[in-house]
């Protein structure tokens, strides 16, 4: 049998509008509320859930471009922080490399090397001023792309002050990384 | 006690229930107000205690009717018509009425509300704090009268205050926006016109109350002249991102490093709201008066830019057709500071302005990103659905986080 997800969160959704929401006391504002959330989440799932793993693998190819960015200036704050990158990324790229990585690998790869990149970060605030401001402006430049996604990905949710200007999820994620998707 | 290791860790779920030595780190690392660091160090502590359970109502009037016989030192009262508020994002709020003996042989009946931490908000913040502010403002604008504090939850579930219900609208009937918490309410013409010169005498007499020679109890004066009010704010956003996020990210921490290195000194010491904008003041809907200032539970004593920035960040107001930006709704993004500063005599600071656009956002991301999730993660509010839902704010915070950490207007 193939995969039924998204025909049994239309059930779901169906069955807390159609059963469940007249039958909630109206004098309970929050539980109303809590229920059109709800229905709201479990209605953005659905046009989401198929593509979780396009989005660890798209975060993760970003990270790695952030990663390779910071070596050399990873290396001059020490020996020690430099080696941590590099073994991270080196990590990361295995992952991202192979055809059958789950998303959990991918997520897992991605968590280590963000926290590597967190560490060299940390590291800079004693580094002078100059390899901190370029170390930042590099984070700032590679981040873009994630930012982007994250916005196409939440849009439905309604925060976006310009909506109209998010770019589309399907075409961000039809490339395997951000410089392809471009 | 060793240090933990906050810079190479990547255990985030030590977070779920934090050893001695991570909190005494992070206490040792952002040192902020004493009662700011008291209600981190309570969260912290109590986090690995049960999820929250909402109570029923009857259980709540038991607890209630406890309370106020200690506190009114009498039973001669009763306790009637609980029911449950929507729209506190971080604290829990039921309504009730209370009659009791006026002395003249008639009964008083006085419409109130409690207000009431979950097992963990999407802000860990002092109740008692709140009514000292509460009570601070009743001559300067208008608020709920405050009534009674459980600071420490000896009563209640989770610390709590009782204050006066006060009738009004948050946004007008007809409008369909500001559903989530009043953010981006669009308030038409009419309404505007009539609620916009009170919301900006309301924000300069708050910033102008003269707070020199008053004692406090839960609040601190940060000394004119020094950094300390900047840094007190950076250190409580930055241990509260540490506390709770379940994930990294760079971008924050380059704004860390920015925060850290560009502390700007005080020049006034004024009252801070926290959260000055739509959502948080309740209007009369056919006079257009304001009858309350809400939700001071991020107030402070400290930089008046703190409000300032927050209040004209985009997520807080609405375009116009025209594409003209109103701050909260209320007053065209061009105009505001010329007339803040008519209306209050202060100096609007382009640099410390700055400084505070960047503080704010880097605060919305750790409440949306970290602290959020880590509520939701453990079940800790009566709000966790929302919570996650307001986690959509996130890409847009850090876009203009990235903006104004380059240099340019958000």
């Amino acid at each position: 049998m193939m995969d039924h997800s998204e025909n049994t969160l239309n059930a779901a959704i169906k069955s807390l509008r159609d059963t469940v929401a007249p039958a909630v006391d109206r004098s309970d504002p929050q539980a109303e509320e809590q229920l059109r959330l709800t229905i709201d989440f479990l209605s953005f799932l659905k046009t989401r859930i198929y593509d979780i793993h396009a989005r660890q693998r798209y975060e993760l190819a970003c990270q790695m471009q952030v990663a390779r960015a910071l070596l050399a200036d990873a290396a001059s704050l020490g020996p020690d922080v430099g080696d941590r990158l590099a073994a991270a990324l080196s990590e990361a790229e295995t992952t991202h490399a192979a055809a059958d990585s789950h998303t959990d690998d991918l997520r897992a790869a991605s968590q280590q090397l963000w926290a590597t990149v967190r560490g060299v970060v940390r590291s800079a605030r004693t580094a002078p001023e100059a390899v901190r401001d370029r170390i930042g402006e590099r984070v700032l430049s590679g981040i873009a792309p994630l930012v982007e996604l994250e916005s196409a990905w939440y849009v439905p949710f309604g925060f976006e002050p310009a909506p109209d200007s998010v770019p589309h999820l399907a075409d961000l994620l039809a490339g395997s990384s951000p410089l392809e998707s471009r | 006690m060793s240090d933990y290791d906050f810079t190479w860790s990547t255990d985030f779920d030590a977070r779920d229930n934090p050893s001695p030595e991570f909190i005494d780190t992070l206490r040792r690392e952002h040192p902020t107000e004493r009662e700011v660091d008291a209600m981190l160090t309570r969260k912290l502590n109590r986090r690995n205690s049960p999820p929250y359970h909402r109570p029923e109502l009857g259980d709540m009037a038991k607890l209630l009717d406890a309370f106020l016989t200690h506190e009114l030192g009498t039973s001669d009262f009763a306790v009637r018509d609980l029911h449950w508020f929507t729209g506190g994002v971080s604290k829990i709020q039921i309504g009730f009425v209370l009659d009791r003996p006026s002395g003249d042989g008639h009964t008083t009946s006085e419409h109130l509300v409690i207000r009431m931490d979950p097992s963990e908000g999407s802000n860990a913040t002092s109740r008692a704090r709140e009514f000292e502010l509460l009570n601070l403002m009743r001559d300067v604008v208008p608020v709920p009268k405050p009534y009674f504090l459980d600071a420490e939850g000896e009563w209640f579930p989770e610390p709590a205050l009782i204050y006066e219900f006060v009738d009004g609208v948050t946004k007008p009937r007809s409008t369909r926006t500001g559903r989530i918490s009043g953010l981006g309410t669009d308030f038409g013409p009419e309404h505007r016109a009539v609620l916009a010169p009170q919301y900006l005498e309301h924000l300069a007499r708050i910033h102008t109350t003269d707070v020199a020679d008053r004692q406090f109890a839960h609040l601190q004066v940060p000394r004119v002249g020094t950094t300390e009010s900047a840094e007190w704010m950076v250190h409580h956003a930055l241990r509260t991102w540490e506390e709770d996020r379940g994930e990294d990210s760079p971008l924050m921490e380059v704004a860390a490093n920015w925060l850290l290195s560009n502390l700007p000194e005080l020049d006034v010491a004024g009252v801070v709201h926290g959260d000055f904008r739509s959502g948080n003041f309740l209007f009369d809907e056919n006079t257009g008066k304001i009858q309350a200032w809400l939700d001071w539970e991020r107030g402070l004593i400290g930089d008046r830019h703190r409000d300032l920035a927050w209040i004209t960040l985009p997520t807080m107001g609405h375009y116009s057709p025209e594409g003209r930006y109103y701050v909260c709704g209320l007053i065209p993004l061009d105009e505001f500071f010329a007339r803040y500063t008519e209306a209050s005599g202060l100096e609007v600071d382009p640099d410390r302005l700055r400084f505070y656009q960047i503080l704010n956002c880097f605060t919305i991301i750790v409440s949306t990103m970290a602290s959020n999730f880590r509520i939701a993660r453990l079940g800790k509010s009566h709000q966790d659905i929302l919570l996650t839902r307001v986690e959509g704010l996130v890409p847009v915070a850090s876009r203009q986080l990235i903006t104004l950490l380059r240099g340019n207007n958000a």
